[in-house]
């Protein structure tokens, strides 16, 4: 004799445990990617705290990040530069700025400093920032916001 | 409650908890929490150099000090950060909090313009991270204009600085 069959004994159901797994996996993922994805954020860089640092949530696009190591060294784009080859970089950014936008530059610099390294690599920074082919008149010194305590 | 649980799984074995995709989750939020925890938030304090080179003072008058201008010196010795406001050396970083704080004036409540500038001017080995210090120690206590002292550029008497 044929049963009739209870047609909730065959529907389909939702695994919510896997469900979230998959979720988190994808926030996982997506973290790691947006982190990685930025270069700079390799280069083996302890920076300094500082409390009036403040966060930029839409940095300009001009936007050029040199990392300063610890031993003086300056490294862009996850490459280590040496000054002569910073300079030609720097200066060949702001050509192209300048043809761009009618004569005027809108390269900045983010400098991400170790806070061991040497200040007179950061003041060479500054020099080469002021010679008149480069010309960077807007910098910004990344530190680490102080941690909230309790 | 322990008894009632064994009880109810004893009447219908058919029920039971799926460990596995739990376990999975449990990881999965033990990673997610581990991750925000070791990020640190990072921010940028902004510092505007002059659009032409050397705005500053030149060396003569640098060496008299403008009353409006406080001049900090780093200098490092033995591993040692050394402080020294308008040519006065401060005993340790605590004087020279003090020693700053004194000489700024109640800078928060002034109007902008009369806020003094501060200079900082470094030795070439003072770690950066005594730098940035001193630089968002004046920005804290409401000192917005602050430079850095640069050498002479060649051919002139000008003392170029990157001013904020």
């Amino acid at each position: 004799m044929a049963r009739i069959q209870d047609p909730r004994e065959n529907a389909p159901e939702i695994n919510l445990i896997s469900m979230v797994d998959v979720i988190f996996l994808l926030i996982i993922f997506f973290l790691f990617v947006s982190e990685w994805s930025n270069f700079d954020n390799f280069a083996p860089v302890r920076l300094p705290e500082a409390s009036q640092a403040k966060t930029d949530p839409m940095p300009a696009p001009g936007r050029i990040v040199v990392n300063l190591l610890a031993n003086g060294t300056f490294m862009v784009t996850g490459s280590a530069l040496d000054f002569p080859a910073l300079k030609s970089m720097l200066a060949a950014e702001c050509a192209l700025s300048r043809r761009l936008n009618e004569g005027k530059n809108h390269v900045s610099l983010t400098i991400r400093a170790d806070e061991a390294a040497p200040s007179g690599a950061l003041r060479r920074l500054f020099i080469l920032c002021l010679d008149p082919q480069i010309g960077i008149t807007e910098m910004y010194i990344s530190a680490y916001q102080p941690e909230s305590k309790g | 409650m322990k008894w009632k649980l064994r009880t109810l799984f004893e009447a219908h074995p058919e029920i039971h908890t799926p460990l596995t995709s739990l376990i999975d989750v449990v990881f999965l939020l033990i990673i997610f929490f581990m991750f925000n925890q070791f990020k640190r938030t990072e921010g940028e304090l902004v510092a505007r150099l002059p659009r032409e080179s050397g705005v500053v003072p030149s060396a003569i008058e640098v060496e008299r000090i403008a009353p409006s201008e406080i001049r900090v010196r780093l200098g490092l010795q033995a591993g040692v950060a050394q402080y020294e406001i308008n040519e006065e050396k401060c005993r340790d970083r605590k004087a020279f909090e003090m020693e700053f704080v004194r000489r700024s004036g109640g800078a928060a409540e002034k109007d902008a313009s009369q806020r003094p500038l501060v200079v900082i001017d470094f030795a070439d080995e003072v770690p950066v991270g005594v730098t940035v210090w001193v630089f968002d120690f004046a920005k804290s206590i409401g000192l917005e204009d602050v430079s850095f002292a640069m050498p002479e550029p060649k051919g002139g008497a000008q003392d170029a600085a990157g001013r904020t």
